[in-house]
């Protein structure tokens, strides 16, 4: 059935890793930090699956990880988001190059 | 069947390449978002390829249905400037740049050599999905050899939730 060679999803997440890895520590904006993190989350999520597929024992203990890594995903990007919005109410802004400090100035 | 299933899968991953790519180089928060939800769905389409199509489901509703919204409203609710990504923002990340480049070197290459040789039977879940059904499989597993899953996950998700509202509401709002 499977005729996709295990290297294609294999490229692909270290792809969108790297990019990932290449947001992280270029954004200045902060919900663009969170983006990257996404896509990083997502290039994990496609290693977990392509190794469960490609299992030759039949193993569906990968696919139980994506699933928990999607949950794991939403819980961080809320809590992340509602950081952020704190943030922005007590500065005015989530550029993280002027965001010393989380204490109330 | 197998160069199409190949070509459409190349095909795919290149375009969801590009919109990750475009996620990063936008110059509006908006459309940084909007390019997430093309590539949450590139990966979405790969987890069809992949065989298992219930995942894909649960992708586009809670990534794409869910998170997406949540960016989309965080988005509005604070403030940002616009970003260009151009000849003088290549000449002051330099370093960085390089450094991704180099990652995605070296993770390709350390997976390829590990796992490029591995001689595929073909997609065993997927053989036996042709005779069981998949999504069935893996909801007997979910409440049969993994029931604790959901219940950690409704404690984690709770918790969140809470916390955010926690973080969201002003004190004199509660």
């Amino acid at each position: 059935m499977t005729a996709i060679p295990i290297e294609y999803p294999l490229i692909l997440s270290s792809a969108l890793f790297s990019l990932g890895v290449f947001g992280v520590i270029t954004q200045k904006n902060a919900v663009r930090i969170l983006i990257a993190i996404e896509l990083i989350i997502n290039a994990a999520n496609i290693n977990f699956v392509t190794f469960a597929s490609y299992n030759p024992n039949a193993d569906i203990s990968g696919w139980v990880f994506a699933l928990f890594i999607i949950a794991v995903a939403a819980g961080e990007a809320a809590i992340g988001l509602a950081i952020f919005i704190n943030v922005f109410r007590n500065f005015g802004e989530i550029n993280v190059k002027h965001l010393f400090t989380l204490r109330e100035v | 069947m197998g160069w199409f299933l190949e070509a459409n899968f190349i095909l795919i991953g290149i375009i969801t390449i590009l919109m990750a790519f475009g996620t990063l180089s936008t110059k509006k928060v908006m459309r940084a978002a909007a390019f997430l939800l093309l590539t949450l769905v590139g990966v979405a389409l790969t987890y069809l390829f992949l065989g298992f199509e219930f995942l894909m489901g649960i992708q586009i509703t809670v990534y794409a249905g869910g998170i997406l919204i949540l960016f989309l409203f965080s988005v509005l609710l604070t403030g940002h400037e616009e970003f260009k990504m151009d000849l003088e923002f290549a000449k002051e990340n330099i370093v960085q740049i390089l450094i991704s480049i180099l990652l995605f070197f070296t993770l390709t290459a350390l997976m390829l050599s590990i796992y490029g040789n591995y001689q595929l039977t073909g997609n065993e879940l997927v053989l036996q999905a042709q005779t069981k059904g998949l999504t069935q499989d893996f909801s007997v597993a979910l409440f049969s050899h993994f029931n604790y899953v959901l219940p950690i996950l409704g404690v984690l998700l709770f918790s969140a939730m809470l916390g955010s509202v926690k973080l969201v509401l002003r004190e004199e709002e509660l």
